[in-house]
Formats: structure tokens, sequence, C-alpha cells
């Protein structure tokens, strides 16, 4: 089957979709099928480039939008124009809303082929689907709409009904990392990992560590990752005296499971998250997780099993939930094992790209196309 | 319809616009709103920016897909109304000379011929600066990538 991946956001860059994208065309490819990429140019990549043998060709979506820029508006438009004439495709997969989706509606004209939208947005709700907006149109045409967790597929259907009956869930899978060893909790260790953004709510992550020094002399909490709240998490870890933090910069994707290894907790204080693929790396690195409960994350972390969920912003609950697992060894152990259970069910590479190929064929032989929009 | 005379001048302190290939793609920088058309709605939009008359611009769509004057006069009055509620043109005033122009003038060179009429129309694309918002990819931040060996044959 010839698959025509466009996304924003795409290898060689680190963070959730990008990485997710690069296993779906390389999982895609190492099937056998014949897969091509479009995704947006810009930080210094090249124009054209492959993975793995994948063909990838990076359009200007983000100049034309971000920059007002219409010369690479109609560059970007007859590029996308020209790749699905020249490629045939037999399915589109949008792997996310944003720049590209525009160019897609812009230029449904030069394929035929039936299409996808993966959503992964968390704030869908608050959104104006309108007849002339890029999500309403998205929402109305896609011939399928596969969201990465029920909590964001639950808000799209309540902005467009009419998506209920023609969308899934389709979670995201991973390869399995080695088998990690049992949990140790002394010093307790604690992990987070991501962009260092405010959305990730890690300064909670710091005021726990402050509430559980005293009980726990030899803890320590690391951040890997990197974003522009770094210099406040280090001056608040600075100002209260806590040498115990360490700033370890970004880890690559393929590195981050062996890193959470070495932790006793990942700790996610999110404010908001869409399907939280570190809580999935720490389910697969066998490691509790103690995280805040927004959104999808219930879907990753069951709680009192592979976890504790605490609710969203309470830094004194999260220091309980974390106390609670590093206090009890057993426990802590109990869980990262039901985590990696629970990974292994739910989230693993190939039933992520069984569920695609079965949706591609669905679409393709007409099954799903006819409660499609136009 | 509006009067035949009138001329209209894109609000060029707010918009930007750009034809290729038979498309017109114009943004309201204000709103951050898109907005595209083809055929003979950017064919209008070409013309009005070159500041003809309104009922030059009709007699040129009229000959340009063979219809009648009529019918091109009447389907450009409501394009030419929402251009107005949109923001993206406005009253010229009637003292510049703009564009010399006739019902048969020649068809600009960046619009393609196209014979297939349908009335024009101006698609709007609304929501690209809340879509943004919902999941920034973090353009401040000077973000690593990551090849490993075998990955890519960088091109």
């Amino acid at each position: 089957m010839r698959v025509l991946f466009v996304t924003d956001l795409f290898w060689p860059l680190i963070g959730g979709i990008e990485v997710w994208a690069a296993r779906v065309v390389t999982g895609l490819a190492a099937r056998g099928h014949d897969v091509r990429v479009v995704a947006s140019r810009g930080d210094g990549l090249p124009e054209k480039d492959t993975l793995q043998g994948v063909e990838i060709d990076r359009l200007p979506f983000r100049d034309a939008i971000e920059e007002r820029r219409l010369d690479r508006f109609g560059e970007a438009l007859a590029e996308l124009r020209r790749i699905k004439r020249e490629f045939s495709p037999d399915v589109i997969h949008l792997g996310t809303l944003g720049w590209s989706t525009m160019f897609h509606l812009l230029s449904r004209d030069a394929s035929p082929a039936p299409w996808v939208l993966t959503l992964t947005q968390q704030r869908l709700a608050s959104q104006n689907v309108a007849g002339d907006t890029v999500l309403g149109r998205a929402l109305d045409s896609a011939d399928w709409v596969s969201s990465v967790s029920r909590a964001v597929l639950d808000q799209a259907i309540e902005l467009s009904p009419g998506v209920a009956g023609r969308s899934s869930v389709d979670y995201w899978g991973m390869p399995a990392p080695p088998e990690a060893r049992p949990v140790s909790c002394d010093p307790p260790r604690l992990l987070c990992v991501g962009r260092l953004v405010p959305a990730k709510g890690f300064d909670l992550a710091i005021e726990a560590l402050l509430a559980l020094t005293s009980r726990h002399p030899e803890i320590t909490l690391s951040f890997a990752g990197d974003g522009p709240e770094r210099e406040r998490l280090e001056t608040m870890a600075y100002a209260n005296g806590l040498d115990s933090i360490a700033f370890e910069g970004w880890i690559r994707p393929d590195r981050v499971c062996s890193r959470m290894a070495e932790a006793t907790v990942v700790v996610l204080p999110s404010h908001q998250e869409g399907l939280p693929v570190v809580a999935i790396e720490a389910a697969w690195s066998g490691r509790p997780v103690v995280a805040s409960d927004v959104s999808g994350m219930a879907e990753v972390v069951s709680h009192g099993e592979t976890g504790l969920l605490v609710p969203a912003g309470d830094g004194d609950a999260l220091a309980r939930a974390i106390d609670e697992i590093v206090s009890d060894r057993e426990l802590a152990r109990r869980m990262g094992v039901a985590g990696r259970r629970h990974a292994t069910e739910r989230f693993s590479l190939e039933s992520m790209m069984s569920a695609y190929e079965c949706l591609y064929e669905r679409l393709v032989s007409g099954v799903e196309r006819s409660s499609a929009g136009q | 319809m509006h009067g035949p005379d009138e001329r209209y001048a894109v609000r060029g302190d707010e918009v930007a616009a750009k034809s290729f290939d038979g498309e017109v793609v114009v943004v309201h920088l204000g709103t951050c709103t898109y907005y595209s058309a083809s055929g003979s709605g950017a064919d209008a939009w070409t013309w009005i920016e070159e500041g003809r008359k309104l009922g030059d611009v009709a007699a040129a769509i009229a000959e340009r897909y063979d219809i009648d004057a009529d019918r091109a006069r009447r389907d450009l009055t409501p394009f030419v109304a929402r251009l107005l509620e949109e923001g993206l043109i406005a009253p010229a005033n009637g003292d510049g000379p703009l564009v010399s122009s006739s019902p048969s003038a020649s068809p600009s060179p960046s619009i393609a011929a196209d014979t297939d009429y349908s009335p024009p129309e101006l698609h709007a694309y609304r929501d690209m600066a809340d879509l943004l918002a919902l999941d920034p990819p973090l353009p401040e931040l000077d973000r690593p990538a990551w090849r490993v060996a075998g990955d890519d044959e960088q091109g």
C-alpha cells in the first residue's frame, strides 16, 4: 500500500509526536508498504532527507504561516500537490493538526485518497469548529479520526458529533525495551522527563522534593529535558538549597527507557496531557509513575496498580504519593512489574502498527468511507 | 450589486495576497485568518486588486467563462460584499488612476485559463493561531535533533 504521511513535527526533532511519527513510517516501511513523508521545514533540517529508506520532503509550512510568507505558501502548496500527484497514495495520514492540515485541505484536489487525521491535542474542547475553520473542516471531511486517547476523542466528538461514527482510539506504541532490573528505593531517585514548559508542572516536583527531604534525606530529583522553564526551575532549586536536584538536558529518545531504569519513580505533574508518552515509557521501563490525573493520564497510569494519580496542581498530594511509593520497596516493585505488563498489553509497537494497517485497509477497500464527509 | 463603476483597493496595511496557478491566497495579518479562492474567485480578486471597476470585472468573468453578463454580475455581488465584510478590501478613492481596464481586457498572466465556471467563492481558515496555541512546536526552543547510525542518508 502507498501511504503518504503528512506532519508538522517529525524526526529528527525530539518530542512525543516526532518520535511516534518516525516509528509509524519506519514501521510501515518494514511491513512492506511504500511510504513517503511530507514534513514541515525548519530547524536547519534539509529539504530532502531519508529515514531508513523512507523519502522525506520538508516543505515551508511553518514559514508560510508563522512568518506570513505567501511566496512560501505558494511553494508549499504547489509542492504538496505535486507530491500527491506523483506518489498517488492509497491513503494519506495526517500526523498533526496544524500548519500542514490547511495545506492538505487546500490540495485535496490533487489526490482522491482517503485520509486519516491523528488527534493529539488535549484542549480541543475550547476550539471553534465552525465550517470556516481548519479544525471544523478537518473533522468534517476526514475519512477517519484516530485519537491518541479516549479523553481526546471524547472532546472531538463533543465538538463534532459526526466523528463518533468514523473514529477510533489508537494508542501509541513503542518497541519493548530490555527488561529493567527491579525498582530500588535506596536511595529514592525521582525522575522528570520532558520539555521544561509550564504545562508540565515541574515546579510541583521541586516542591514535593522539598517536602520529602527531611523524611528521605538521600532523595534526589533529576530533570531530563530542556526548555524555557529551565532557568526558573534552577533558580527555584538553588533558592531552596536543593543540591539534590540535577538538570541533565535532553537525552536521546532511544535512551529514555534505560535512563528511567535508574530511577525509583517517574514523576509527571502535568497540568495537561493528550497521551503522556513519558508515562508509557515509564511503564515499559518497569517504573512506577506518580502523575496528575489529567486528560489521558488515567489511560496510561492505572491508579494503585502501576502508579498513583493525584489532583492536578496539588503539590502536597504529589509529595504524599511519592512518599507512599518510595517508603515501600515491595509496592514500588509491584507497580513496576504491573506497569511493564500494562505496557505490553496496550502500548506495543506491533499492536499500534497492526491497528493502522487494518484501518488503512478498511479505508482503501471503502468499508469506512461511506460515512465520511465529502 | 455594488455600483459597476466602483473600484476597490486591497487593504495593504492589513492584508497580503498572492496568486499562483489559478489560485489566490490572502491573509489578514490582524486576525491571522487565511483565505483562498480559485477559478472565477481568483480572477475576480486579481482584477479587483488591479483596480478595475466592478462592471469591468463582471464583464471579464463573463467573457472568460462564456457566461451571461447578468449572471456574472449577480455572482460577483456577494463575493465583493464578503471581501468588504472580512476587511480585505475598501472602496478606492475615485480620483486615483488605477489601471486602464475594459471588459475585454486580457486576463492576468498569473491566472490559468479555466472555462469551468462556478460562482466566485472565498474560503476562510480562521483558526490557525488557535490551533498553533494548542500544541506549539516551540519555535523559541532550540530543539535538538537525534540521528543514529543507519537512520538516514541525508540528502
